[in-house]
């Protein structure tokens, strides 16, 4: 029986994950019993999952343990694909932000707290934010200041701030900081016109403040008391300066694409219905659409019930992809910022707490679709190492390939040397058949370009 | 005499462990824990001074107070 730790679960000696014949467990430590007890004894367990905030999870045999030290052991719902904040739209994180604040302020009421506000700890599962660690309350001791207030604002409200009053693409500075943004990076960064928003005064800037201010004391604060009425004050406080913040999606490169696509309804249409067939003849039960802007093509898998992680380079086509996402309650798709030219690396201790993208896969089918010329000829990428990337992302390879004689790939030539000779579809064909078998090829009607089915050669 | 000094020392050692509370997993930080005892007390007012204006305004308009979407759980 093999059996393996997660690398990202150490910080918490209440207990971790771990794989046992490819089924995830939680092992409770004794040293969290209490805590585990209460969580099912008051009733939370059942509010939060039937309100869909926490993942649920079945207790199994204690036989199933990985250590001694185990009180007792779950197995959670497993989520298929996990995902990072710095990969999240900002509609994505303030749905996670708001969700933990719910949670907080649901276990208050049952007399527990949460022990921490990890942005890590919440998921995308069924289309929703869920908070997927069971070991994350502990004891409400009235008159407590809540423990996990510094971690919440560095996770949640620094980041949120950042994109709404700064630039949305500021979060890529949760990739660089794996504790959230350090408060003060925030507040120096944000403008003078925050410091008129009452909780963005006092939740960041005063906040950053006091703690620059006590940084190197080191007698503890635990005299500070906050009673139950103004902790639910502070979470309130912090729900609606959090509602408050908002972005929306202008000008983008790719917001309208669809409106002004090389394609005329009828060969779209015709496009859509050869990647359906195309993803039921290779059997998929998850799919990466990489560029996959609004998630137009996405739907085409999702909405037969295959697992759809919708990744772009473009927050606008991302948020809105969540927003439909979040509108009609769709459960199938995930959509994701994700840059293909400097995708999610290995982050964290031992560069194992957080997985790459590819790490992640791989994926039963990939969808490609007019995408190629951007990753060939603006970022210059050769075709056998797009071949080789494409054949550890997927098993099966949905490609549409972009002639140079199209307007697209002419408006990506018009300011540069055409330093290409072998993007040709000749040539296209020659560097995949290296990695994959050619299932099928289609010309799309109306327009100049082609459809591929490939099927990865190592399986 | 060390009998009894012994009692004393263990008495004091239950009594602080009594008067410390668990420590958290997370370094919650000196500075976070202030702020919050600062901020309660200004939103603690605010609080306060809410409910008064929510029920005079309820008085006059017949108007409840909003829901909170969470507030079947007691």
């Amino acid at each position: 029986m093999s059996s393996s730790v997660l690398e990202a679960s150490f910080r918490d000696p209440g207990g971790f994950l771990y794989r046992r014949n490819d089924t995830l467990y939680r092992q409770i430590n004794a040293s969290c019993a209490d805590d585990y007890k209460l969580l099912n004894e008051s009733g939370l367990y059942d509010i939060l999952v039937d309100k869909g905030l926490l993942i649920p999870h079945r207790e199994v045999a204690l036989e199933l343990a990985f250590s001694e030290a185990a009180h007792c052991v779950i197995e959670p719902e497993p989520v298929p694909f996990i995902s990072y904040p710095y990969e999240w739209c900002f509609s994505q994180l303030k749905d996670a932000a708001l969700t933990t604040l719910r949670i907080q302020k649901l276990a208050m009421k049952k007399g527990m707290s949460l022990k921490d506000a990890s942005a890590y700890n919440i998921q995308f599962h069924r289309g929703r934010a869920v908070l997927i660690d069971t070991l994350s309350f502990t004891t409400y001791d009235e008159g407590e200041p809540w423990v996990a207030y510094r971690q919440f604002c560095q996770h949640f409200l620094a980041p949120l701030a950042l994109m709404a009053k700064c630039d949305v693409r500021l979060s890529s500075l949760l990739r660089t900081n794996i504790d959230g943004v350090p408060l003060d990076l925030a507040a120096g960064l944000l403008p003078l016109r925050t410091k008129l928003n009452t909780g963005l005064l006092m939740h960041l800037h005063l906040h950053a403040r006091s703690q620059k201010k006590h940084e190197d004391e080191r007698k503890s604060a635990r005299g500070t008391k906050v009673s139950r009425k103004a902790l639910n004050g502070i979470i309130d406080s912090l729900r609606g300066t959090i509602r408050k913040l908002n972005w929306n999606p202008a000008g983008t490169e790719w917001g309208d694409y669809y409106a002004a696509t090389n394609y005329t309804d009828d060969s779209l249409g015709k496009k859509k219905a050869t990647v359906e067939r195309f993803l039921r003849e290779a059997g998929a039960t998850s799919v990466w659409d990489v560029g996959a802007n609004n998630g137009f093509f996405s739907r085409v898998a999702s909405d037969q019930g295959i697992m759809t992680v919708a990744s772009d380079i473009d927050p606008v086509a991302v948020e809105k992809n969540y927003r439909q996402v979040r509108e009609q309650g769709e459960e199938n798709i995930l959509p994701l910022l994700m840059d293909l030219t400097n995708p999610s690396p290995e982050l964290g201790f031992d560069h194992s707490e957080r997985s790459s993208y590819l790490g992640r896969g791989p994926a039963d089918a990939v969808l490609a679709l007019a995408l190629i010329h951007h990753l060939a000829i603006s970022n210059n990428v050769p075709f056998p190492r797009l071949a080789r990337f494409f054949a550890r992302a997927g098993r099966w390879l949905v490609l549409e390939f972009v002639p140079k004689s199209d307007s697209q790939v002419k408006r990506l030539l018009a300011t540069r040397e055409d330093v290409f000779p072998e993007y040709t579809r000749e040539g296209f064909e020659v560097a995949f058949g290296k990695e994959f078998d050619i299932v099928a090829a289609e010309d799309i009607e109306g327009s100049e370009r082609r459809l591929y089915l490939l099927r990865r050669r190592m399986d | 005499m060390i009998v009894q000094a012994l009692l004393i020392l263990a008495a004091t050692c239950a009594l602080l462990s009594i008067a410390v509370p668990a420590m958290a997993y997370i370094d919650p930080g000196t500075g976070s824990f202030l702020i919050q005892g600062i901020i309660a007390v200004v939103i603690g007012a605010g609080v306060t001074l809410k409910v008064y204006w929510t029920q005079l305004r309820a008085m006059f308009s017949g108007r409840a107070a909003s829901k909170d979407e969470d507030d079947d759980v007691e």
